[in-house]
């Protein structure tokens, strides 16, 4: 009321009487005012979300939509060159006649027979098969037949067959 | 500004006894009984719906109570010259007290008969509380300017309570 001072006496009185009338009562209902500014208060901050939400989710579209493709750099590196040592030479294995011999003694005498036979058989043909046991003499020297064998020394042959 | 929490309708509700009433009966300076509750609660709800609570939340009712009266008496200006064609039946100011030194019925009358301008003033400084700095606020006017308009209601009223007594 400080700012009122000039105001004089019956002003005051009559400020006074006025003030006793109370101002009629609203029809508005206050539990449903609250409702309404609860709902409204809710929805705004509903809206502000999806606000949000939209917004972040066009940015990302954007940025994948206008992102740049990934650059290629070529970067020149020198790097020490490393003098390889050529491989060691390998030594061809030469074999002895020894060897052979040793090999062609492994043999055992029927298997020398087995092989001249069919060498036989496939040059000359069912002719040079011997005759069976039951038609002629068994052979008993099988150096006789393994003579006409060429390139078989016959002197191993039988050491062959004492083997 | 202070932060308020929007889901507590704790400090609304307080706002609302306490300034209800009021912010009608001021509303009703531009507009009828309806459309000046209409324009309180929706002023109600927006507060509520403010991200912060004003510093000043009575002037800030009182701020947005007008401008939102103001808004709507021009959008409504065609349909209340309606009803006044038609004798619009408009509901008392004013609550109907035998005690009381002035008649409630022709409160209202006499209060219509000033210019917006003083029965704006009178009205936040009788009923609304308020000092000549805070209407200044809430209207815009300088101090000297509401003083001597509230002077002048006062003494027109004064008249009008004379002329009535007389009759």
């Amino acid at each position: 009321m400080q700012d009122l001072e000039g105001l004089t006496p019956a002003e005051r009185e009559l400020e006074e009487a006025w003030r006793r009338l109370k101002p009629a009562d609203v029809s508005i209902d206050r539990d449903r005012l609250l409702f309404r500014a609860g709902q409204r208060s809710v929805g705004v901050s509903l809206w502000m979300w999806r606000g949000i939400a939209t917004v972040l989710v066009a940015g990302l579209g954007l940025s994948l939509a206008l992102q740049p493709e990934p650059r290629h750099i070529e970067r020149v590196v020198y790097m020490p060159v490393v003098q390889e040592k050529p491989a060691p030479r390998e030594t061809p294995v030469r074999t002895d006649s020894s060897d052979i011999r040793i090999a062609r003694r492994d043999l055992s005498a029927s298997s020398y027979r087995d092989i001249r036979l069919r060498k036989r058989v496939l040059e000359e043909g069912l002719d040079a098969l011997p005759m069976p046991a039951w038609t002629e003499a068994t052979v008993t020297e099988p150096a006789k037949f393994l003579d006409d064998v060429p390139g078989v020394p016959l002197v191993r042959l039988r050491d062959a067959d004492r083997l | 500004m202070r932060a308020m929490g929007s889901t507590d309708p704790a400090p609304l509700s307080g706002w609302f006894d306490r300034y209800g009433v009021t912010l009608a009966l001021y509303a009703r300076q531009w507009l009828n009984a309806e459309s000046a509750e209409d324009v309180v609660q929706e002023v109600f709800i927006r507060l509520l719906s403010q991200r912060r609570a004003p510093g000043n939340v009575k002037g800030w009712l009182f701020r947005s109570v007008r401008n939102a009266a103001i808004n709507r008496a021009r959008s409504e200006h065609r349909r209340r010259s309606h009803e006044r064609r038609h004798g619009a039946d408009h509901p008392a100011w004013f609550q109907t007290c035998p005690d009381d030194p002035i008649d409630a019925k022709i409160a209202d009358s006499m209060l219509l008969s000033l210019p917006v301008e003083q029965r704006e003033t009178i009205v936040l400084r009788i009923w609304a509380g308020m000092t000549l700095v805070e209407i200044s606020r809430v209207t815009g006017h300088p101090v000297p300017t509401l003083f001597s308009r509230y002077r002048a209601g006062l003494a027109a009223l004064r008249r009008a309570m004379e002329k009535s007594c007389k009759t």
